[in-house]
């Protein structure tokens, strides 16, 4: 059996413009579905197999980061071997936790649609640092694999992405069965890729 | 990993309904301060020695508002700030760091104005920096987001909530309005869900070691009062825009709060969010009732100077008449109180009240 092909992410990305890195820095707000398809160098389809909580220094400082190993499914832009290693800020080692804001936290078995970034040594791998990550979800009752938001809510509308708090007081309920399928997601992605890609 | 939520997993099927009305939505995530932390800002001064659009001078002073604003609602715990530190900056070094930076320890920002790294062993955090991004145009500002600069002091009070522990409700299935929520948007203050997260994690809770009495008694010795002015005193009418209802409420509810340990800010913030009907609060600490200190003059005054504005300018309330000043009614209440919480009868108390209005000097109290 071929062994995987294990990469960090940041060896396998692309380069970052120093235009993307200005227009990364000062957006704060949250990112619409082009924004985050826009800013991505890789889009994948993945799940979490494994992770692994190191020491990092830098200067006097000692921090933790965990190295998440993924097991990419599909590719929906760029291009990624079909393990991938990304690194994040943050983790557990023995009764010691570091913390870091807007920075996502994987678990083993994790199923996601990611937007990755370009940068080279990140406190996040994803594209607005916690707002590139879709958890997907098997529907109990029929297996159906449907898409959550950042916000673990049920994605139902493309327009869901990047909305303020504000905007979505009006849906306070919503049931999984309305949320996009993982394949309808999927499509939407390559297809805004794409277009985006026919505008350069 | 934790919450007081709204959000349901169902096995069929997920529904979520979430942060309806003004259900709590907040999110922790576990560990909390057991001691206060002191945040070192080294932040420094403003360039070109510009003054910041809300009148700031120096960047410190936003930093400590968004502290002091934290501070009026956690009772275990409070900020404390080291002004101007010249501490070296670094993770694990026992400093509570609050500076700018160009990366996050080395690592690259990703789209985000600030970051909050805290390290906790076991269920208590022991050090937390907070990193601003200084590549970004900053000012500090109220009110909705300007474009082209970010508001310094509101982003800084939403990584101070990491810092105490919290985390984004937005991002654990919550719809709620917060200044913790991932990205706060035009939210430029606390709100009550913020509110409600500070007060669990860091409320001593309760009424209070020191009991007040009932408050018909308060309102018969309020009216009583009324009574010996105009009648006894002769004293001429005032305007007002506190009932005396009102007035023997929220001062009771003022005193209460001071005498079981609450700083005037935060007896009076606790007050008017009673009045505004936005959150419920306990007291600030417990103390001994053989030791019960009520506060000095002049800030029962400026409580309720305060108050009369608030019925005034917040609550549209009529203007009305009473022949009992603002300075009279604070200090005959406070009086009164202070005997009742010593062991005196309401008809002691009026009274010994009475005997000092009288001129006969202040009484001895009932224990």
């Amino acid at each position: 059996m071929r062994s995987p092909l294990v990469f960090t992410a940041w060896l396998v990305l692309a380069v970052p413009t120093a235009l993307a890195a200005q227009q990364a820095a000062l957006d704060l707000g949250t990112l619409s579905l082009d924004q985050l398809a826009g800013r991505a160098a890789t889009i994948v389809v993945s799940t979490v197999t494994s992770r692994r909580a190191e020491w990092e220094h830098y200067g006097e400082s000692r921090l933790i980061i965990t190295k998440v190993t993924i097991e990419v499914e599909q590719t929906l832009k760029g291009s990624a071997p079909r393990t991938l290693v990304v690194e994040v800020l943050g983790g557990t080692i023995g009764d010691q936790t570091l913390h870091v804001s807007h920075v996502p936290e994987f678990k083993v078995g994790d199923r996601d649609v990611l937007f990755l970034n370009s940068a080279t040594h990140a406190a996040s791998p994803l594209v607005g640092s916690d707002q590139g990550r879709f958890r997907v979800i098997n529907e109990a009752a029929t297996g159906t694999a449907r898409m959550l938001n950042a916000a673990f809510a049920p994605l139902v509308s493309p327009a869901d992405i990047g909305a303020t708090v504000e905007s979505r007081r009006g849906g306070l309920a919503r049931s999984l069965t309305e949320a996009l399928t993982l394949s309808d997601f999927v499509t939407l992605v390559r297809d805004r890729v794409r277009e985006l890609e026919r505008r350069r | 990993m934790k919450r007081v939520v709204s959000v349901v997993l169902l096995a069929g099927g997920l529904i979520l309904t979430a942060g309806a009305g003004r259900a709590p939505a907040y999110w922790y995530d576990g560990p909390r301060w057991s001691v206060n932390p002191v945040m070192s800002l080294q932040f420094g001064s403003i360039s070109n020695g510009a003054t910041l659009i809300d009148g700031s001078t120096t960047w410190g002073q936003p930093a400590e508002a968004a502290m002091a604003t934290w501070n009026l609602y956690m009772d275990r715990v409070q900020f404390r700030v080291i002004r101007d530190s010249t501490a070296a900056t670094g993770l694990g070094n026992g400093v509570n760091n609050a500076f700018w930076s160009s990366s996050i320890y080395g690592r690259s920002w990703e789209s985000y104005a600030g970051y909050a790294l805290w390290l906790s062993s076991g269920s208590a955090i022991t050090e937390a920096d907070l990193l601003m991004n200084n590549q970004l145009s900053w000012n500090s500002y109220r009110g909705n987001v300007r474009s082209g600069s970010v508001d310094f002091r509101r982003l800084v009070m939403h990584e101070f909530g990491h810092v105490i522990g919290l985390n984004h409700p937005n991002e654990h299935g919550q719809i709620v309005n917060a200044v913790m929520n991932s990205s706060p948007g035009n939210t430029d203050t606390l709100t009550s869900d913020d509110i409600s997260a500070a007060q669990f994690l860091y409320s001593i809770g309760g009424s209070g070691s020191v009991s007040f009495p009932a408050r018909n008694e308060s309102l018969d010795f309020r009216t009583q009062l009324e009574a010996k002015y105009r009648d006894g005193l002769r004293r001429g009418n005032s305007t007002t825009y506190v009932d005396a209802e009102g007035d023997i409420v929220w001062l009771s509810e003022y005193f209460r709060y001071r005498v079981n340990a609450c700083s005037h800010s935060q007896a009076q913030t606790r007050v008017f969010s009673q009045i505004d009907n936005t959150g419920t609060f306990g007291v600030c600490g417990s103390v001994s009732s053989s030791a019960v200190a009520f506060p000095p003059r002049n800030e029962s005054l400026d409580f309720r100077n305060a108050l009369e504005a608030k019925y005034r300018d917040d609550l549209r309330r009529g203007a009305g008449q009473s022949a009992v000043d603002n300075e009279g009614d604070v200090v005959w209440i406070q009086e009164y109180l202070r005997y009742r919480v010593n062991g005196c009868s309401h008809a002691v108390a009026i009274d010994k009240v009475f005997a000092q209005i009288d001129g006969r000097g202040v009484q001895a109290v009932c224990r």
